[in-house]
C-alpha cells in the first residue's frame, strides 16, 4: 500500500483530456510534418504545402490554447504520466500563447513569401524543412515550464537557424554565419553553466518550483551573480548593447526570407527568456539586476538608433532598427509594473510583425532597384506606388508615428517610466525614436521619392533595376499585405491586443495561476 | 586503404556489427544499450563498408538516402506518443503490449522500444550521412 501512495505522489493517476493536448500542438504538428518534408525531399513541389499546413496547425493549436488560457488560466501537461516537478513540463500562460501564436502567424507568412525567393536547389537541401523545425524550437521555448528543456529548444532553434544562415553557401554567408554561430554559441554556453549553477544552488530546474525554492535560498549572493549570467547569456540572444554584433554581421547576409524569420523570431526569443526567467526565477531582479537592465536597454535604444543613421545598407539599417527595439522591450522588464510589462509584450508582438514585414519588403525593393544599397536604390513610387505604400506604412510603424501599432507599446512604456520617475529612461526611449525617424525618413526620402541614385536631379525620374513580373510580385506582397492590414489594424484599434498584453502581465507579475498549473496537471474536475 | 584483406573481409565484418547494433538496440530497455549506441555501431559499419567499398557501394547496399532514413527515425519517434492519446495518459506515456507466443510466453512490445528504434533510424541515417559527404569530397 505504500508503494501506491508513493506512485500516486510522483505519477499521474487521472486520465488525459483531449483539450490537454493542445498544448503540443505548436510543436509536434511542425515536428511531425518536418520529419515527413524530410523523408520527401526529393519532391520538391509538395514541400511548400506540406509547411504551409505545419503553420497553420501550429497557428491555430496556440489560438485555441489562447482561448484555453483566457476562460481557463494557465495550461499545463507533464510528460509521460509524471507530476512536476519530476516531469519534463510543458506550461503555458498568456504570454507563451500570444508568442507562439504570432511566431507561427509570421512562420506561416514567411512561407507564403519563399516560393519567389527560394529556388529549387535550396529547397532540395531542406530550406522548408529547417524553417519547420526553427518553429518547433521556437514555440518550444515559449512552452516549456522548465529552465533546461528551454535550453534543450534553444539548441533545436539554434541549429535550424545556422542551416538557414548557410543555405547557399556564398562567402559573405559563411563569414556572417561563423560571427554568428560564434556568438550564439557562447550565449549558449553561458547558459549552460548559469542553470547548471543554479541547479546546485537550488536542486531543481522547474520554473513553478524554482520560484518557492530561489526565494527560500540563503545563498544570496550567488544568486545575484547567476542572474546576471543570465541576463549576459540572454542578452547576447536578444542582441542588447554591448552584445549585438553579430546581429548586423549576419542578417543581410541569407536570403531575404531567412533574414525575415531571424528578425521576427529569434531575438524575440531571447527577449521571452528575460521576461520569464526575470518574473517568475527572479521576481525582485536579485541584486543589481533590474537597474542593469535599464542601461543595457537605454543604451541599445540610443546604439541602435545611431546604427539606423550611420548605415547604407537597407538590410543592416532595419537590423539596427531591430536592435533599437529590443532596448524598449528590455526597459519594460526593468521597470517590471504591470504597465511595463504590457507594453513590453505588445510591443514585441509588433515588432515581431513589423519587422518581418520590413525585410520582406526589403526583398522586394532590393529586387526591384537591384542593389541593397540606399544610395543606389530610387524611384520606388514611380515603379509600384504599392510597395511604396507599404513601405511608408511599415516604416511609420517602426518609428513608432500613428495611425500604425508601433505608436501605443511606446507611449505606455514612456507613461509607466514616468509613473515609477525613471526620467533618464523616457529621455533615452524618446532619443531612440528620434534618430529612428531621422534615419528611416532619410533612408525614405532616397528610396521612394527621388527618381534614381543619389546623383539624380530632383524631379527628374531614371527607370532603373527591373520590372517584377506580375505573378512574383503578387506572392511577395500577399504576406506583405497581410502584415501592413494587421499593423494597420493594431494602430488604429488597440484593444484586442492591450486586453491580451494585460493579461499576460497579469500572469507575469501573479505567478501563483503558473505554479498552480504547473504542479496541479490533471487535478481537472 | 584499398587492400584485398579489408575489402574481403569488411562485407562480413559489416553485416556482423549491424547484427550485433540490433542487439545492443533491443537489449537497451533494460540493460546498457539502446538506440543512441547502437545506431553509432551501424553506422561505424557503414563507414568500415564505405572505406573498403566506396561510397556507392553504400549507397546502394542501404536503398534509402541516410537523409530518408534520418526522417524516418524523427518521424516514428514523434509518434511513438500518439498511442498515449488513445489511451487518455498524458504524451509519451509508456504503454506495453504484450504479445502471446504460445505456451504462456509473452513478448513485451512497448511505445518506449518504438521511440528507440526511431533514435536508432536518425542516428545511423545522420551520422552515415555525414561521412558519406566527408567520404565522397576527398
Amino acid at each position: 500500500m505504500a508503494d501506491q501512495n508513493l506512485i500516486s505522489e510522483a505519477m499521474r493517476t487521472t486520465p488525459t483530456l483531449l483539450a490537454e493536448w493542445k498544448i503540443l500542438t505548436p510543436m509536434l504538428a511542425p515536428l511531425v510534418l518536418a520529419a515527413v518534408s524530410l523523408m520527401l525531399r526529393q519532391k520538391d513541389r509538395w514541400q511548400f504545402h506540406i509547411a504551409v499546413t505545419a503553420a497553420l496547425i501550429a497557428m491555430i493549436g496556440s489560438g485555441l490554447l489562447l482561448f484555453d488560457i483566457i476562460i481557463d488560466g494557465p495550461q499545463s501537461l507533464v510528460m509521460s504520466g509524471w507530476l512536476a516537478p519530476f516531469g519534463i513540463a510543458f506550461t503555458a500562460d498568456s504570454l507563451s500563447a500570444i508568442f507562439a501564436f504570432v511566431a507561427s502567424l509570421v512562420t506561416l507568412l514567411i512561407i507564403l513569401y519563399s516560393p519567389a525567393d527560394v529556388d529549387k536547389a535550396a529547397t532540395k537541401s531542406g530550406y522548408y524543412t529547417l524553417i519547420m523545425m526553427l518553429l518547433v524550437g521556437v514555440n518550444g521555448s515559449f512552452m516549456t515550464g522548465d529552465i533546461f528543456n528551454l535550453y534543450v529548444w534553444f539548441e533545436v532553434m539554434l541549429i535550424s537557424s545556422f542551416g538557414l544562415l548557410i543555405l547557399g553557401g556564398d562567402k559573405i554567408q559563411l563569414d556572417g554565419a561563423v560571427k554568428y554561430a560564434f556568438l550564439n554559441l557562447l550565449g549558449t554556453t553561458f547558459f549552460l553553466i548559469a542553470t547548471g549553477l543554479l541547479y546546485g544552488v537550488t536542486g531543481t530546474l522547474n520554473f513553478a518550483d524554482l520560484f518557492a525554492k530561489v526565494a527560500a535560498s540563503e545563498a544570496t549572493g550567488t544568486l545575484a551573480i547567476l542572474s546576471v549570467l543570465f541576463l549576459f547569456a540572454f542578452g547576447i540572444k536578444a542582441a542588447a548593447f554591448p552584445m549585438y554584433f553579430w546581429l548586423p554581421a549576419a542578417y543581410h547576409t541569407p536570403r531575404v526570407a531567412v533574414s525575415a524569420i531571424f528578425a521576427g523570431l529569434l531575438t524575440k526569443i531571447g527577449v521571452y527568456a528575460l521576461i520569464r526567467i526575470f518574473t517568475i526565477v527572479f521576481p525582485d531582479g536579485n541584486g543589481a539586476a533590474f537597474e542593469l537592465f535599464g542601461v543595457i536597454g537605454g543604451l541599445t535604444i540610443i546604439v541602435g538608433g545611431l546604427g539606423v543613421i550611420a548605415q547604407t545598407e537597407l538590410r543592416r539599417m532595419l537590423a539596427y532598427l531591430l536592435m533599437s527595439g529590443v532596448g524598449i522591450m528590455m526597459i519594460g522588464i526593468s521597470i517590471h509594473t504591470q504597465l511595463s510589462l504590457m507594453a513590453t509584450v505588445q510591443y514585441t508582438v509588433h515588432s515581431m510583425l513589423m519587422m518581418t514585414g520590413l525585410y520582406l519588403l526589403s526583398g522586394v525593393i532590393g529586387r526591384m532597384a537591384g542593389s541593397f544599397e540606399i544610395a543606389k536604390i530610387g524611384g520606388i513610387v514611380m515603379q509600384n506606388h504599392f510597395v511604396a505604400i507599404a513601405y511608408f506604412g511599415l516604416a511609420l510603424a517602426a518609428m513608432g508615428l500613428p495611425p500604425f501599432s508601433g505608436l501605443w507599446p511606446k507611449y505606455m512604456m514612456i507613461m509607466a517610466a514616468f509613473e515609477q520617475g525613471y526620467y533618464w529612461l523616457i529621455a533615452a526611449i524618446l532619443t531612440g525614436s528620434l534618430l529612428t525617424i531621422i534615419g528611416v525618413g532619410r533612408a525614405s526620402i532616397q528610396m521612394i521619392w527621388r527618381g534614381g541614385g543619389v546623383d539624380t536631379p530632383d524631379g527628374q525620374y531614371e527607370a532603373r533595376g527591373k520590372r517584377l513580373e506580375g505573378k512574383q510580385l503578387r506572392i511577395m506582397m500577399l504576406p506583405i499585405s497581410i502584415i501592413f492590414i494587421l499593423t494597420l489594424w493594431l494602430g488604429i484599434s488597440p484593444n484586442t491586443l492591450i486586453r491580451q498584453s494585460d493579461l499576460a502581465a497579469y500572469d507575469l507579475l501573479n505567478v501563483e495561476q503558473y505554479i498552480e498549473a504547473t504542479f496541479g496537471t490533471g487535478e481537472h474536475e | 586503404m584499398n587492400t584485398i584483406i579489408l575489402r574481403t573481409i569488411a562485407p562480413a565484418l559489416t553485416a556482423l556489427m549491424i547484427i550485433f547494433s540490433l542487439f545492443v538496440l533491443l537489449r537497451g530497455h533494460n540493460e546498457p544499450g539502446g538506440g543512441f549506441i547502437g545506431g553509432l555501431i551501424a553506422a561505424s559499419a557503414m563507414a568500415l563498408y564505405g572505406i573498403s567499398s566506396g561510397v556507392q557501394a553504400v549507397r546502394r547496399a542501404l536503398y534509402f538516402h541516410p537523409v530518408t532514413m534520418g526522417g524516418f527515425g524523427v518521424l516514428m519517434a514523434a509518434c511513438s506518443g500518439i498511442p498515449s492519446y488513445i489511451n487518455n495518459v498524458p504524451f509519451l506515456s509508456g504503454i506495453w503490449w504484450k504479445v502471446p507466443l504460445g505456451d504462456g510466453e509473452y513478448f513485451d512490445l512497448s511505445t518506449p522500444m518504438i521511440f528507440d528504434i526511431g533514435v536508432w533510424f536518425v542516428v545511423v541515417g545522420a551520422i552515415t550521412a555525414i561521412m558519406l559527404t566527408l567520404e565522397e569530397a576527398d
